[in-house]
């Protein structure tokens, strides 16, 4: 059974795009621009991790996290952020206690690396 | 006057944080495109077909991107040089479009839209560049702020008996009589402007005259 992500940002052509790529890498993706498409997508699939942008409109990725968190308990959080640098983030990130983070541009290798260690934290296995 | 301040120093800080996002966002989709150059490349070394139009539509989308970037970073240097002189001639159709296109991403955050109406005819006037930035960025904030439901902000510019003024319209009932502009005070008095509600409408009217000197 393939690993379920929800790719959750703003940008459009960075979303599809990423998504596209770790579907090649054998991982089941879903994504989306928006907070409210998020929500209705959660409530139809049932997705292990979503990746979220930090800042987008209306509703912040720790917000659209709290909320989804709420109602999916089981379902695991990485971040992305277009702080200046993982720092930055570590600041904020040490005040509110999530450690799954990275700064754009995104290596896809360090994502697949947090993505494989949600993976086994699950007890499930990590796509061949 | 005060030439430099805390938060002129803010503002500036806000501005350059908010386009330096921009241009993560940028580099961020370039990097995911050619990573998808990359794996296109490996998956047809391995035997499966190439899609060419594919790898076109990539190329291109690429080319967008830098395009894009491109005309981030020359915002970025428009205002940057706004500081260079403390008064000069400005068209405020320029000045206030830049800001109108620098705030959009802080506009999206409250999920609201901005639009920007020219003057129809070019409008100079003679101000402080720097000045003039802060107090319409605030503007829009303040506007962004108590934009209530319909999220849609258009900002005006027009002549005026004194000079010229900057609308930004609301549509919002609920939009106050007035407004607290303690923040802003000292830049307003340093332009020589003034900064009017009409709840009627509603909108807030940046006054500014032709030359402050």
């Amino acid at each position: 059974m393939s690993f379920k992500i929800l790719l959750v940002d703003d940008e459009v052509e960075l979303v599809s795009t990423l998504a596209e790529r770790l579907s090649i890498r054998g991982f089941d993706v879903k994504w989306t621009t928006t907070s409210e498409d998020a929500f209705k997508q959660v409530e139809s699939y049932n997705f292990d991790l979503a990746v979220l942008d930090l800042k987008m409109p209306k509703i912040c990725g720790l917000k659209l996290k709290e909320a989804l968190h709420e109602k999916f308990p089981e379902m695991k959080f990485i971040f992305l952020t277009g702080y200046g640098s993982e720092a930055d983030f570590k600041t904020i990130s040490d005040q509110i206690g999530e450690e799954f983070y990275l700064v754009k541009p995104v290596d896809i290798d360090v994502l697949i690396d947090k993505i494989n260690i949600i993976i086994k934290s699950k007890g499930q296995r990590t796509p061949s | 006057m005060n030439t430099i301040s805390d938060e002129n120093v803010r503002f500036f800080g806000k501005v350059v944080a908010s386009i330096s996002h921009e241009i993560k966002n940028v580099m961020a989709i370039i990097n995911e495109k050619a990573g998808l150059l990359q794996d296109l490349t490996v998956m047809a070394q391995k035997g499966m077909a190439l899609d060419v139009n594919r790898v076109q539509t990539i190329a291109d989308d690429m080319r967008t991107q830098i395009k894009r970037g491109d005309a981030i970073i020359k915002n970025m240097n428009k205002f940057a040089h706004s500081a260079d002189e403390d008064i000069k001639e400005v068209s405020l159709n320029e000045l206030t479009g830049l800001i109108a296109i620098l705030s959009e991403r802080f506009a999206s955050r409250f999920g609201a839209t901005l639009s920007f109406k020219p003057a129809q005819e070019g409008l100079t006037i003679r101000t402080r560049p720097f000045l003039l930035e802060f107090i319409l960025w605030d503007c829009i904030k303040i506007a962004l702020e108590r934009c209530g439901e319909d999220k849609a902000i258009t900002i005006a510019v027009e002549k005026s008996d004194q000079g010229a003024q900057v609308q930004f319209f609301i549509r919002n009932e609920n939009f106050p009589d007035s407004i607290i502009i303690d923040g802003l005070s000292w830049q307003l008095d340093d332009l020589h402007a003034d900064l009017k509600v009409q709840k009627s409408k509603p909108q807030m009217v940046l006054l500014l005259p032709k030359d402050i000197s």
